[in-house]
């Protein structure tokens, strides 16, 4: 009896810490969508304009967000053997 | 299972079963979006490298100098049929061109005189006739400005500055 209690807890515990990791992940994206999506704003804004120079550091930050989203996403995706471990 | 319809063995998931979207899968669909935002940021960004690479446009004629009394203004056309662009003399010896589409919502702009403004009517923007540059109104940018140069008694567009 005694071992299945602790056992629960375990799983308990254990799914209280991926749940966390998940939100957090989630709360990261949304994050990272949001600068993108400021990015993309001064992006059309200065093409409209004809202000090219900041065109290609803002495509340059828009792709390490995604970098970024891919990299986090890892974390939460169902695990393989030997994949990566986050949290 | 005698009370179970034969519809529900033959399509046993429900419909809320099926619609039912967990973190993971609203997780992985906010990575397509940011990879949506990433792919839209690189596609004006190689836009952006055409059109700055792309050749200066042709000179254009505009007209002479004695068509356009002083305080007087004329659209052409520059550097193309669809692209309309405003002449203005604020002096004897002095013309200015602009884009004619408004910064804000792309409105044709006019030239008032007597303030020596650029008017848009549509939502009340106005621009200075001298450099193009918003004095009023919802506009976020200046005009687009012409480059002008004058061949004798001629007024021809050379070139654009954003």
């Amino acid at each position: 009896m005694g071992d299945r209690d602790s056992s629960l807890r375990a799983r308990r515990a254990e799914r209280a810490r991926e749940m966390s990791v998940i939100y957090a992940v989630m709360a990261c994206l949304v994050l990272l969508i949001l600068v993108q999506f400021l990015l993309l704003m001064a992006a059309v804004d200065g093409y409209l304009a004809g202000r090219w120079a900041g065109l290609l550091p803002a495509a340059g930050g828009s792709a390490l967000c995604f970098a970024a989203s891919c990299a986090l996403v890892r974390c939460v995706v169902p695990r393989r053997e030997g994949g990566p471990r986050c949290g | 299972m005698a009370g179970t319809p034969a519809w529900k063995d033959d399509f046993p998931i429900s419909w809320a079963d099926d619609h039912y979207v967990t973190r993971r899968e609203f997780t992985k669909s906010l990575v397509l979006v940011s990879g949506a935002a990433c792919a839209a940021n690189g596609t004006l960004a190689a836009l952006g490298l055409r059109d700055a690479r792309a050749a200066a446009p042709e000179p254009v004629r505009i007209g002479t100098v004695r068509d356009l009394p002083v305080g007087g203004s004329r659209v052409f056309e520059y550097p193309g049929p669809g692209a309309p662009c405003l002449l203005v003399r604020l002096e004897e010896d002095r013309f200015e061109a602009f884009g004619q589409k408004c910064t804000h919502l792309g409105c044709p702009v006019v030239f008032r005189a007597a303030t020596r403004k650029l008017h848009c009517p549509c939502h009340e923007g106005y621009f200075s006739a001298e450099d193009g540059r918003v004095l009023a109104g919802p506009p976020p940018r200046p005009l687009p400005r012409i480059e002008l140069e004058r061949r004798g008694d001629e007024l021809w567009a050379i070139g654009i500055r954003r």
